[in-house]
């Protein structure tokens, strides 16, 4: 095998070495297997209303029925359902809002760090004026425009936050193009794009992926929070955010309500950053990178 | 008279890596005893042995005698009445052993009013007469200033005063000249020398600089590989020395000769 | 003397220009989506007139850039516009509920930094504290404000019961308004039981925001602890004789300090924007909490209103910051 593909495997295998990353990523696949296959295990429908079986205990609990593992919520539908959809919807913006914030914000990074000149002056100073804003206020304010819906929802999230990958991967490319590969691949008359793709960007790779897993857990949580105080998906569909709001009007009869999407959201949340965590701390110093 | 400081099967060793073994030797009051050898030698452990500021994780065995009380055995808050007072120490990058975020003045006035106990006013004047003694121009100015705004020579003579300020007995100077141009090197060389004189300190002058260590110093001490190897007189530097490795470092001093070679 | 007038004068017209950015912003997110904002604002059965006059009201067909001229110029003499929702004017309406949050996010800034500098140079000395606090830390930092707030109401509040779950002050305390903030104002009447009973309501929702910004000071203040300690110049401290605790807090953490700044200023407006969620959590009576209730009846102008104003905050509390950092910093100097 080649160079490449033996730091690869080697890399990855170093990575399960870590506990951090295994955990979390044993949480993450089963958060993202329930999220893609929340429509055929769910048992029942997260929509279906039931007024006599509403605000029930978990089945285990004394006056639980167990056809509803978890219980139900004060309009009798099953939590347990609606759990495993709400992950469908966290999942699907985590990964769309991580991709777009991630593709604009590299695009941008770039620009801003291997051009340099006006544009990241320019840029910079948008950022600045930008994250002055509270982002919390900013996406509020947005929704109010945009209206609400998971799309909407994912594109607040963008807009809001593809700072973040910019300044991030902007420093990068600022340590990077000083190396002394670089300036061979330039003195050697290589074009920019080539120079860009072939020797900075893998040498940013690693951060990125980082970056992204942070982003993914902020993405969760803008949802659940967006959706929580009712700005976020359209009351049709489930998510834990919603979950929350209705349990927390029922805490003090059936606090089973709120305390299980709260505690996927946490468990969703924390996993996500453990993850990039734990590979941070193999990227920093060990990881080689690729060159 | 009593040797002012005896060191005696001095071992220093770092998870079972050791750096000083079995080092002895004596320093007599108001002498000058050179410290001598390669980087990694041990001299610069030796030294902070003394004091005792080994990092935590060095383990350290044998006696330190100092004025009849082994230094080893002393309970920190004992050593500390020492440090500062009896037994000084000056590093070897002047500009960074200051610390930044204090003027000058706090950086002098503090080991003294720590250690003889002066008020403000008194601190502050005895400050300006150690800065004048160190050949500071404009002591006034100088003390309100941060180590950042002034030069490494004009640092390593603050630091040279805030050894001497207490008066204390023992100075370990631990490679005070190697960060330093050749200019400021002979004047710190001098100073010292004048320092040493004017309060009959004891200094222990670690470097690894032969040359510079027969120039100041009455008695060189080589070290190599955590090894005391022999103690000689620096006037008969030529003729006493009868280790081998002294020799390598007498013949690898650069001579200024006519003609080309050195031999 | 770290900063010139010049320096001062500098900041203050890069400030202006900020401000100028932010309201432009402000401004266009508003203007150039579609839909009519008027008619979101009039129930059925309005006449064509009554819109077409309330659209010349707000100068809503005018051209873009003269609204934009026009509510800047308001802007210049504070005049936010008029609510659309109240009627009332909107700077005063937001003046009125500004105490409340600027009560929370000081309490919270004040528990944070405490708590995030102690936590970081215990954690810096002693490894013990150390390794508990690594893997408590990384909780801190993940889960979200308005999710600290959830967890603390439902141990808290619904569980334990020993704290309020929502609210400023319990019902039936009044307290004369001198500054708007209820913990002074307490003090100042001289009335115990409103202080107590506003200091418990404070404590969950400033606890909740304050955990995300005591968990960054204190990883901050620990690396940059250890980082100091390990310096030649705490050497040179120790060598003088000075007791180690003398070392850690005088020495040591004025030089530790100056990363722990510039991140608090950072989190600043993090914090800004977790209040307004905290604010509806508990229901504190807030500009944020007034910013949920303006989005919900698209009163736009006063969403503007408070959008400015928070970024008004922001930029100053940078600016602050910024000036602070070159006190503790003496290599820093503003010219």
């Amino acid at each position: 095998m080649t160079v490449m593909e033996k730091t690869l495997k080697d890399s990855l295998l170093n990575s399960l070495r870590s506990k951090k990353i295994l955990v979390s990523l044993v949480i993450i696949t089963v958060f993202v297997f329930t999220g893609l296959t929340a429509p055929y295990i769910a048992p029942h429908d997260p929509n279906k209303q039931s007024l006599r079986d509403a605000n029930l205990p978990p089945a285990w609990v004394e006056g639980g029925n167990p056809s509803y593992l978890l219980g139900t919520d004060s309009l009798g539908r099953d939590i347990f359902s609606r759990l495993l959809h709400g992950a469908s919807v966290a999942l699907y913006v985590a990964a769309t809002a991580t991709f777009l914030t991630g593709v604009v914000g590299t695009i941008l990074g770039i620009a801003a760090g291997y051009i340099r000149g006006k544009i990241d002056e320019l840029l910079m100073r948008v950022v600045d004026i930008w994250m002055s804003f509270p982002p919390v206020i900013l996406a509020i304010a947005l929704i109010s425009l945009l209206g609400t819906g998971i799309n909407n929802v994912i594109l607040a999230i963008a807009v809001v936050d593809w700072t973040r990958f910019t300044r991030v991967v902007r420093s990068e490319v600022l340590a990077v193009r000083e190396k002394d590969f670089v300036a061979s691949a330039r003195a050697a008359g290589f074009s920019t794009n080539y120079i860009i793709w072939r020797e900075i960007f893998p040498n940013i790779l690693p951060t990125m992926i980082v970056l992204a897993t942070l982003e993914m857990g902020i993405a969760v949580s803008v949802e659940v929070l967006l959706s929580f105080v009712g700005l976020g998906v359209k009351p049709t569909t489930p998510s834990w955010g919603t979950m929350i709001s209705d349990g927390l009007s029922y805490l003090r009869t059936t606090p089973t309500a709120l305390m299980f999407p709260l505690l996927t959201t946490m468990v969703v949340v924390l996993s996500l950053n453990l993850l990039g965590d734990g590979i941070r701390e193999k990227i920093d110093p060990k990881l080689e990178v690729f060159r | 008279m009593a040797k002012l400081l005896k060191v005696q099967d001095l071992k220093i060793s770092f998870q079972k890596n050791e750096v000083v073994k079995n080092v002895s030797f004596e320093v007599e009051r108001g002498e000058i005893l050179g410290l001598v050898g390669q980087s990694g030698a041990g001299k610069s452990m030796t030294g902070r042995a003394i004091i005792r500021l080994l990092p935590s994780s060095a383990s350290v065995s044998g006696r330190i005698i100092f004025k009849d009380h082994d230094l080893l055995t002393l309970k920190e808050k004992e050593m500390r009445k020492i440090r500062g007072k009896e037994i000084t120490m000056i590093q070897q990058d002047p500009v960074a052993s200051l610390n930044p975020a204090f003027k000058i003045r706090d950086q002098i006035t503090d080991i003294m009013k720590l250690h003889l106990k002066l008020d403000n006013k008194e601190a502050v004047n005895r400050a300006k007469n150690l800065l004048n003694e160190v050949g500071i121009p404009n002591p006034e100015k100088v003390i309100l200033k941060y180590p950042h705004q002034l030069s490494g020579g004009l640092c390593q003579r603050v630091a040279i005063a805030i050894a001497f300020a207490c008066n204390p007995s023992l100075v370990i100077a631990d490679e005070p000249t190697t960060a330093l141009d050749v200019i400021t090197q002979g004047m710190v060389v001098n100073l010292m020398k004048k320092m040493q004189k004017q309060f009959n300190t004891s200094i222990i002058f670690i470097t690894h600089n032969l040359a510079l260590a027969a120039n100041i110093c009455s008695r060189i001490a080589v070290m190599n590989d955590g090894q005391l190897l022999e103690t000689i007189t620096s006037k008969n530097i030529l003729t006493e020395s009868s280790h081998p490795y002294t020799r390598i470092l007498l013949s690898s001093l650069p001579t200024l000769r006519r003609g080309s070679e050195t031999t | 003397m770290p900063v010139t007038t010049y320096y001062l004068l500098k900041r203050v017209a890069q400030m202006a220009v900020a401000l100028l950015g932010a309201s432009f912003i402000s401004f266009t997110l508003f203007r150039i989506l579609p839909g009519d904002p008027v008619s979101l604002m009039v129930g059925p059965g309005v006449t064509e007139q009554y819109i077409a006059e309330l659209r010349a009201y707000y100068r809503l067909d005018q051209p873009l850039v003269l609204q934009y001229f026009y509510w800047l110029i308001n802007l210049l003499t504070l005049n936010l516009g008029k609510s659309f929702r109240y009627g009332v004017d909107v700077a005063p309406l937001i003046l009125e509920r500004l105490p409340a949050t600027l009560e929370l996010v000081l309490v919270t800034l004040v528990i944070g930094v405490l708590l995030g500098i102690s936590t970081g140079i215990a954690a810096a000395v002693k490894r013990r504290i150390d390794s508990i606090l690594q893997s408590i830390s990384l909780a801190g930092l993940a889960i979200p404000h308005f999710l600290w707030a959830l967890i603390l109401v439902v141990l808290f509040a619904a569980i334990l019961r020993v704290f309020p779950a929502s609210g400023r002050i319990d019902l039936g305390l009044e307290i004369t308004r001198v500054t708007g903030f209820y913990l002074i104002d307490s003090v100042i009447a001289g009335n115990a039981e409103a202080f107590i009973s506003s200091l418990q309501h404070i404590l969950l929702p400033s606890i909740s925001l304050a955990i995300g910004m005591m968990t960054l000071i204190q990883r901050t203040l620990r690396s940059s602890m250890i980082d100091v300690l390990n310096e030649d110049y705490i050497i040179t401290d120790r060598m003088k004789g000075h007791s180690e605790t003398y070392i850690v807090f005088v020495r040591a953490l004025k030089n530790a300090l100056m990363p722990v700044i510039t991140i608090t200023g950072v989190q600043f407006a993090f914090l800004m924007g977790g209040s307004t969620v905290v604010e509806k959590i508990f229901g504190w009576p807030g500009i944020g909490n007034l910013l949920f209730t303006a989005v919900q009846y698209r009163d736009y102008t006063l969403v503007q209103g408070i959008l400015m104003v928070y970024a008004l905050i922001v930029i100053v509390t940078n600016f602050i910051v910024d000036i602070l950092y070159t006190y503790i910093n003496p290599k820093v100097e503003f010219k």
